[in-house]
């Protein structure tokens, strides 16, 4: 089925001027299979009342291939219903063998809660009887142990898992010892170091299982990415069968790249994103199709949404009948889930989100998904793309181009965009200072068997519980290893780089005192200091007081007609060099590094315009992070001549790009995630005094990436050198050295320099 | 942060010895004078203390020891103190009364010590302990319903058993009634200085004992650890000992409302002051045989609603106060009693106290209704509103009663 609004957006000059090219994605039809001979009467009523007589193909074949006992990992497409490939399997084994166990985990606890109320209501948990217990940080102490009594699928993260659940097996010796299924949900987030440590908890979670007798299925399930099967066979450290053609049918799906117009065309200036979005997210609303809009950050959709309500306000039909909602991380759980079912149920028409709404958490069918900005990756592009589409009707996404240079090279360079292939996971789980911290963890869970420290699941780690009975945490006797610190491991060891701290925003309007939202602590330095505007589904509010001790901020209704925007300083100290060494073609520093980010002042902003109108001080403690970081010393040797060699004003821009280039290259190298290190080029170093490249780790206190690049580094090196020679682009482009920045790099390739460091440096 | 990769090297460069199994504990060697070794790496001993006369001698009447007999007060001392798997108890022991078989003899206390030397160990310390916990009669711990309970459940569970099902009773909870609006916490150590009266001396602060254990380990686990861990054992004996007296001080003081050893109260600026010296190594407190203070809600919870009443009563004669004389007096006024008229009678003159007068005056206008009742309730009115220091509001509910009794009247 056609929708109208397409063809209208084709016959519309404007429009079709600043579209830089409109794929399409033919319709699909559905494979279907029967529904298995010997599934379950109640499963197959259940079904039935549901209007399904059949599966699509992927659901069947996951069926039986975990009815046969195997691995699975399920990688189709969004909304090709995927839940159904786990949830039939598991529920039937449930039904058959009312004692067997299922443990689901899911990366954040808003999709449990999605998974929960999806099995309770949804589908057919609720009348088949089975019970099924949420377990996480926010489930009451008078619920825990019911759930590890009697709850057959336990549903929760991997954080709980490993703070909560393993270090207190004892507890939950019937859930394990019955434990048949593992449900691994969205296995693409836990990449980088992050997954390094959820890998990490899996071998532990197994090793438990087998010490009562266990040994469970995995079922895994992951969006679009370069190397699903590898990725989950690494994470889930063991064989999986790839189930990744679905038989879901598509309707006709359009993905259009549009460019803004430009505004100013000496400077290169384009509309912004905030404005295109809205006006073009109205477009979509008022023709009657549904929609989500994603934006790049928490502000930016609080914009947008208001834009969006302003330009539908009209009191005397009711804003058309169109209700717009925000979503993003930081509201109330309650106010979250309301949305979530306002979109499925269809009360809701449009929606505008971060990336908080990327994940698999159900919202149903929409029609059209804007993209208010390139979303950092192409697989998140796809995966938010998928947002909009349904079985049988067209669909359409819209990326706008922001003038960044990355965008623009997205869109003006289709191809490029289009041909390539969704970014490959990298985890890396033998990471001496991740595996190090779950030898401990594992430690404490039972002792190590054995004269040589080997494990079934967690193998060669003796050396790791020698450098541990050094230290004395773990004690060697009568052949085993034993725990034998003070601490509770886990407490200390965290999977992910972000503290877990919050700060909780309260509304003081005429005495209301009532919470209103939550916010991380880093962000809340950015974001919600004092005399800051915080607006928060349509309403404004001024922040008061930011106390970050009692981690409360009280905020007051007040209406403002700008926003403001924290400048944010960050610079980089060295703390203590560990080891200077030579490298290849220079001069390597290993040591630990502070790394300091300080709001000192903020801007203010009209709405709509965007204008600066003023600038407010910030007074708050600069948040700081200690950690490792390698640093690259391009004084003397190869390196510092081949610089040398280089044209004063190439100098600084080339030692930029190279930067570039590393974030690109490193992460294949180190299994690690680019986000997962920070780069920082420095012509004139004052501590090194000279030029110094810092690559430093973006966990506190380091994860080991920066040892593992000084092993590394002669290969990283030449293989950037070689990207560069192959990389057809002209003048840089994001694969490689980066777009080139038409503002800054007036007249300079800035390719070039960077080969000719390189080439210098490396001798070629 | 210390270079781990090069740590890691370190090791790895080292050779290996494939029949290296660790520390390898040497075999026994003699036992510490009182103690015997009851398995390779298990040591036991029992210890007997005299109960004190004078709480004894208080306590007369009101327990009985024939009950208390197989009855484990039992306390751990473990390795770490936040739980979970990788937590071992390594000093398990209880504190029973020995009833003596003559008439008028005080029953002696058993204190019996299961040492664990070392981590290879346990399978036989637990091995010992199912036995013992299985041939008690019950079981009394101080915060065992949530650590140390599910703590042995944990190491029973982890080397292949499940623990024996034995009744268990957790003393924090009543104590906490009893005693927490009076003492600034209920810490069994609190408890023992200021209601037990013992007094320590060069006690081991509970956070120590882990990693006072694990030094001794570290130091080689020598066969004569009662040395290095003298005042931890020392710590544990006093813990279940004061544990014990506890018990049975809770029995006697919730079990047997009208005695007049303890004191129900509800103020708590007055000091309390300790019962008796209970302590095998404390000091004797030179104040002994006073009542021991309870607070009068959390005693009064712990009464059967068939006791309430003569607990109610038997407070209102120690202690006739306001708090004391509106409860009893509310809980006569329920069972119909005309004494309930005396009690707010005697505080509305002597402390005058106004929700005492009010509830007199509802018995006589609205249950006695003679007119000497009313009569009574209008003199008693127009005392309180000449006198007595009211608020506003209350002025103005009596001036409307006033009204009304007028009319009747």
């Amino acid at each position: 089925m056609a929708i109208p609004l397409i063809a209208s957006l084709r016959a519309d000059p404007m429009f079709m001027a600043q579209v830089q090219a409109w794929h399409t994605f033919p319709e699909r039809e559905g494979v279907y299979e029967t529904l298995p001979a010997n599934l379950n009467p109640q499963l197959v009523e259940g079904l039935n009342n549901r209007g399904m007589t059949k599966l699509y193909s992927h659901q069947g074949q996951a069926f039986n291939a975990i009815r046969n006992g195997k691995n699975i990992l399920v990688a189709t497409p969004t909304a090709s219903g995927k839940s159904l490939c786990y949830n039939l399997p598991v529920m039937q084994t449930l039904l058959e063998e009312p004692e067997a166990r299922a443990l689901y985990l899911f990366p954040t606890k808003a999709l449990s809660q999605d998974q929960q109320s999806e099995l309770n209501e949804t589908t057919l948990g609720a009348d088949l009887g089975l019970k099924v217990s949420t377990y996480d940080g926010d489930t009451p102490t008078s619920l825990r142990a019911s759930a590890r009594e009697t709850g057959q699928i336990i549903i929760s993260n991997p954080d709980m898992f490993h703070s909560g659940i393993l270090p207190n097996h004892p507890k939950w010796i019937k859930f394990l010892k019955n434990l048949r299924y593992v449900v691994v949900d969205e296995v693409h987030t836990y990449r980088g170091v992050f997954g390094s440590h959820v890998a990490n908890v899996l071998r532990r979670l197994r090793r438990v299982a087998a010490f009562y007798g266990a040994n469970p299925q995995f079922i895994a399930c992951s969006a679009t990415i370069g190397n699903p099967q590898e990725h989950a066979e690494k994470l889930l450290g063991c064989q999986v069968e790839l189930i990744d053609q679905s038989g879901a049918p598509s309707g006709k799906r359009h993905f259009v790249l549009y460019n803004p117009p430009l505004v100013d065309r000496v400077q290169g200036i384009r509309r912004g994103t905030v404005n295109e979005a809205q006006a073009l997210a109205v477009r979509v609303l008022t023709s009657g199709q549904k929609a989500i809009v994603f934006a790049r950050s928490r502000v930016r959709v609080e914009l947008i949404a208001s834009y969006i309500h302003q330009q539908l306000a009209n009191l005397y039909t009711e804003n058309q009948r169109i209700r717009v909602e925000s979503y993003r991380g930081g509201y109330l759980p309650n106010e979250r889930r309301e949305i979530e079912k306002g979109l499925r149920e269809g009360t809701i028409q449009g929606v505008v989100s971060t990336n908080a709404l990327e994940l698999g958490i159900d919202i149903g069918g929409l029609d059209v998904a804007i993209l208010a900005g390139f979303p950092g990756s192409v697989s998140s592009v796809w995966q938010q793309a998928g947002r909009a589409g349904r079985r049988q009707t067209e669909s359409l996404a819209i990326l706008i181009a922001s003038s960044a240079p990355l965008d623009q090279y997205m869109v003006q360079h289709d191809s490029y965009f289009l041909e390539r292939s969704p970014e490959a996971a990298f985890i890396n789980p033998e990471n001496p200072y991740v595996l190090m911290e779950h030898v401990k963890c594992a430690a404490f869970e039972l002792p190590f068997q054995g004269t040589g420290g080997t494990d079934a699941y967690l193998p060669g780690v003796e050396s790791y519980l020698q450098v541990l009975e050094e230290e004395g945490t773990v004690r060697r006797t009568g052949g085993r290893w034993y725990w034998s610190g003070l601490a509770y491991p886990a407490e200390n060891v965290s999977l992910r780089s972000a503290s877990a701290e919050n700060i909780v925003i309260i509304d003081t309007t005429k005495g209301r005192n009532q919470v209103l939202g939550e916010m991380d602590r880093p962000s809340a330095k950015q974001m919600i200091f004092p005399q800051a505007v915080y607006m928060h589904r349509e309403r404004q509010f001024m922040v008061l007081e930011l106390d970050l001790e009692e981690r409360r901020c009280f905020v007051e209704e007040r209406l403002v007609n700008y926003y403001t925007d924290a400048v944010v300083k960050t610079d980089l100290k060295v703390l203590h060099e560990d080891r200077r060494f030579a490298g290849p073609g220079c001069s390597l520093v290993l040591g630990d590094v502070l790394v300091r980010s300080q709001v000192s002042r903020f801007k203010k902003l009209k709405f709509h315009t965007h204008e600066n109108i003023g600038y407010g001080e910030v007074a708050l403690p600069e948040e700081q992070m200690h950690t490792r970081s390698l640093t690259l010393l391009l004084d003397g040797g190869p390196s510092g001549a081949a610089l040398d060699g280089l044209e004063e004003d190439q100098k600084g821009m080339a030692m930029a790009r190279l930067g570039h280039l590393l974030k690109a290259v490193a992460p294949a190298f180190l299994l690690c995630q680019s986000q997962d290190f920070g780069i920082a080029e420095r012509l004139r170093d004052p501590h090194f005094d000279g030029p110094a490249i810092f690559v430093y780790d973006q966990s506190p206190g380091g994860s080991g990436l920066a040892e593992s690049l000084a092993t590394q580094l002669e290969l990283v090196l030449s293989a950037a050198a070689d990207l560069v020679a192959a990389c057809p682009c002209a003048e840089g482009c994001p694969s490689c050295v980066g777009p080139r920045d038409p503002e800054q790099e007036v007249g300079k390739n800035p390719k070039l320099g960077v080969s000719l460091l390189l080439e210098g440096w490396l001798g070629r | 942060m210390e270079d781990l990769w090069e740590r890691l090297r370190a090791v790895r460069a080292r050779p290996t010895d494939p029949h290296d199994v660790g520390v390898e504990v040497q075999s026994a060697g003699p036992a510490p004078p009182g103690w015997e070794w009851v398995a390779p790496m298990v040591a036991r001993r029992t210890l007997i203390f005299e109960l004190e006369s004078v709480f004894w001698g208080q306590l007369e009447g009101l327990v009985d020891a024939q009950q208390w007999q197989d009855v484990l007060c039992f306390d751990t001392e473990t390795t770490g103190l936040s739980g979970g798997a990788g937590t071992v108890a390594f000093l398990v022991g209880w504190a029973k009364l020995l009833p003596s078989r003559e008439e008028n003899c005080i029953p002696k206390v058993q204190v019996d010590q299961w040492f664990l030397r070392d981590l290879p160990g346990e399978p036989e310390l637990l091995n010992l302990l199912d036995a013992e916990f299985r041939a008690s009669r019950s079981l009394v711990s101080f915060n065992g319903a949530s650590f140390d309970l599910p703590l042995l459940k944990t190491r029973w569970v982890l080397s292949g058993r499940t623990f024996p099902d034995v009744v268990h009773r957790d003393d924090l909870p009543v104590a906490r009634r009893l005693w927490k609006r009076i003492l600034s916490s209920c810490r069994l150590g609190q408890l023992e200085q200021d209601v037990l009266g013992v007094q320590r001396k060069d006690d081991v602060p509970g956070s120590l004992v882990p990693e006072l254990w694990f030094s001794y380990l570290r130091c080689g686990a020598a066969a004569d650890f009662a040395t290095p861990l003298e005042g931890v054992l020392r710590h544990h004996a006093q813990d279940v000992y004061s544990l014990l007296c506890l018990d049975l001080l809770i029995h006697a003081v919730s079990r047997q409302p009208g005695h007049n050893l303890w004191q129900p109260v509800h103020q708590y600026e007055q000091r309390r002051r300790p019962l008796a010296r209970l302590a095998p190594w404390g000091m004797l407190h030179p104040d002994l045989g006073s009542r021991v203070l309870v607070d009068f809600w959390g005693w009064l919870a712990l009464q059967s609603s068939l006791e309430k009443v003569r607990a109610l009563e038997a407070a209102w004669q120690w202690n006739p106060n306001a708090v004391v004389g509106l409860a009893w007096g509310q809980t006569l006024k329920r069972l119909g009693d005309i004494r309930a008229l005396k009690v707010w009678e005697f505080l509305w003159d002597n402390s005058r106290c106004l929700p005492a007068l009010v509830e007199t005056l509802k018995w006589l206008e609205h249950r006695d209704r003679s007119p000497e009742a009313l009569t009574k309730a209008l003199r008693l009115v127009a005392q309180a509103q000449e006198g007595a220091a009211i608020t506003q509001k209350d002025r103005q509910a009596l001036q409307k009663r006033r009204l009304r009794l007028e009319k009747r009247g």
